[in-house]
């Protein structure tokens, strides 16, 4: 009996503090809503008593399933979430260290894309090709109008001491190396199809990694003896490079893109911090190995 | 202690003698005694594991279903799927029936720890388990150097590597099934058979091992699926090309890239050979 009074109590008590901890986190929510938010969100919350009511609820919500869905919360008050190719794993790193109100979801951009398109809240999409940009343009789920904002190059790579004796870009059709290309359904896979086919060599691939890092990992263990993967990554990997002529026009470029056709600012800022000259995203790129966007590639018009 | 131990004890013993365990109090575990909320919850937790198959099913594009499944990619993948899921639970049994002896039967120095390197692979994120397996097994690995220099074997982006990842994650879910069922089974029996002349060998294979026939087949088959599943440790190991190491979880992945329609197809698959082999096994095998 006793022992069900003490529940009592501590339940109680539980409740008070969460009552308040609650109240706390409306009061804190509601203030961080700016003017041109709350129009936008009051589609969601009807009137100011229904407001907090609301807010408590949508609080729940996006603790339960992140986000309270398509009909569009875009208040400062949630994380702006950047999608990023995960070639630029570094770039996004430096960028957004320490910047609590940015969520950074690294993946191959296709697989972003695909997400996006399978309704993943996101603000903002960098892809790391033209193509996957176009797709979420094309499916709608992207509705700012894409920015070229960098260019990578693919680079023939081997491990530091290139144990393999790897000479050029003909040694990817040896049999008696250990290679890897990404899977040509991620940019860098297609990328290096195109170059190789182009160059007339047929590669026997041993591993076709679905994305870059995880083929610049295995190279840089030794586990692979070449590869094809950006020069940024190999950079970052600590990679060998071998002089291969036939990649230099195989250039992908890097775009981003808000996901509301006319992102609200703090969204914006965002966006900025990659396409402005002088900025820190533009500066992260450089200083990463990526190449400005002065071999721009024509930016297809979506119709 | 003993008293809360003793007739879980005597109640194995039963359970694990033929089934129709009529010393089993059944209907006493009527709805009736139990609470409501435990039963709302759980059948609320029923409904959120069911809800992203119902999810899958509803969004299955039945009528193109033979033609996505009739690529050969895909059949590729379900073939080397079959191999690797079935030589890694081989490789589990193998290997994972005299670690649990051990672990139930020994007396270990410290048992916790030896217990808990068996989980870990439960609870190592797939791709960490891959890389470490690179670490250990890979060209230039700790091990895998001297495999690779003495004996000229690479396990990395071969079908045998496949096997080594998915093996190193299902072995926990049949070493802990296995073990748990030999510390209920007691060692009773193994002194009655020891008493009556039997040899070590002669009470394992005669008389522990059936006793604890369920759990070998429950520990197989969880072991089993969860090889069928793997994915990270494959993609970190082993790599991924077609008919050698691209397996279904792989393709399905690659799938959903270039065509969500057909990576929806063979998650059903997946999951129909899954629940097929499950279902069939609970009813013939495992105690209900």
């Amino acid at each position: 009996m006793g022992c069900v009074a003490l529940v009592w109590a501590v339940r109680e008590r539980s409740e008070q503090e969460r009552e308040t901890r609650k109240q706390r986190r409306i009061t804190t929510w509601v203030d961080s809503v700016p003017m041109t938010a709350v129009s936008v969100t009051g589609r969601c919350h009807r009137g100011p008593t229904g407001l907090r009511a609301a807010a408590v609820v949508s609080a729940a919500v996006a603790m339960l399933v992140s986000g309270c869905g398509d009909t569009a919360d875009d208040g400062a008050g949630r994380d702006v979430v950047v999608m990023a190719a995960s070639s630029l794993t570094d770039v996004i790193e430096t960028v957004f260290e320490g910047r609590d109100s940015v969520t950074p979801v690294i993946a191959g951009s296709s697989t972003l894309v695909a997400q996006l398109a399978a309704g993943a809240g996101a603000d903002v999409l960098i892809t790391a090709n033209s193509a996957t940009m176009e797709q979420a343009v094309s499916e709608g789920s992207v509705h700012g109008e894409p920015v070229l904002i960098a260019v990578n190059v693919l680079v023939l790579a081997t491990p530091a001491g290139n144990p393999g004796g790897v000479t050029g870009l003909a040694d990817l059709g040896r049999g008696d190396l250990l290679t890897g290309l990404c899977a040509a359904e991620v940019p860098c896979g297609t990328l290096a199809r195109q170059a190789l086919d182009e160059a007339g060599i047929a590669p026997s691939a041993d591993t076709l990694e679905l994305n870059v890092r995880a083929l610049a990992t295995k190279l840089s263990l030794g586990e692979l003896d070449a590869g094809l993967v950006y020069a940024t990554d190999a950079r970052m990997a600590g990679l060998a490079t071998v002089d291969a002529p036939e990649l230099s026009d195989h250039v992908n470029g890097y775009y981003i893109a808000s996901v509301s056709a006319e992102p609200p600012p703090h969204i914006q800022a965002v966006i900025e911090d990659f396409t402005v000259l002088g900025s820190v995203g533009a500066k992260a790129l450089y200083a990463y190995g990526f190449l400005g966007s002065d071999r721009r590639p024509v930016w297809p018009v979506p119709a | 202690m003993r008293q809360r131990q003793r007739p879980r004890h005597i109640q194995a013993l039963t359970a694990a003698s033929p089934p129709d365990d009529a010393a089993e109090p059944g209907p006493a575990r009527s709805a009736s005694q139990l609470p409501a909320a435990l039963t709302v919850v759980g059948f609320v937790a029923l409904g959120l594991l069911a809800l992203p198959i119902v999810g899958l099913l509803q969004r299955t594009p039945w009528s193109s279903l033979p033609t996505l499944l009739g690529e050969s990619e895909v059949l590729e993948a379900l073939r080397l799927s079959l191999v690797v899921s079935v030589a890694a639970t081989a490789a589990c049994v193998v290997l994972g029936l005299p670690l649990a002896f051990v672990l139930a039967r020994r007396r270990l120095r410290s048992p916790r720890v030896a217990r808990a390197v068996v989980m870990l692979p439960m609870v190592l994120p797939p791709v960490v388990a891959g890389t470490a397996l690179l670490f250990a097994l890979g060209r230039r690995g700790l091990v895998g150097q001297w495999l690779d220099t003495w004996f000229g074997v690479s396990l990395p982006f071969t079908t045998a590597g496949a096997v080594v990842a998915a093996a190193f994650v299902a072995l926990p879910f049949f070493v802990v099934t296995v073990e748990a069922a030999l510390r209920q089974a007691g060692d009773d029996l193994d002194e009655a058979a020891a008493t009556l002349g039997a040899g070590p060998w002669a009470t394992v294979v005669h008389v522990v091992l059936p006793t604890i026939r369920p759990a070998l087949a429950a520990g197989a088959a969880l072991s089993w699926a969860r090889a069928l599943g793997e994915f990270g440790a494959t993609l970190t190991f082993a790599g991924n090309f077609p008919g050698r190491t691209r397996t279904l979880p792989l393709e399905t992945y690659l799938a959903l890239e270039r065509n969500p329609e057909a990576a929806v197809a063979i998650s059903l698959v997946l999951m129909a050979v899954a629940l097929a082999v499950l279902v069939t096994l609970r009813d013939r095998w495992m105690p209900r």
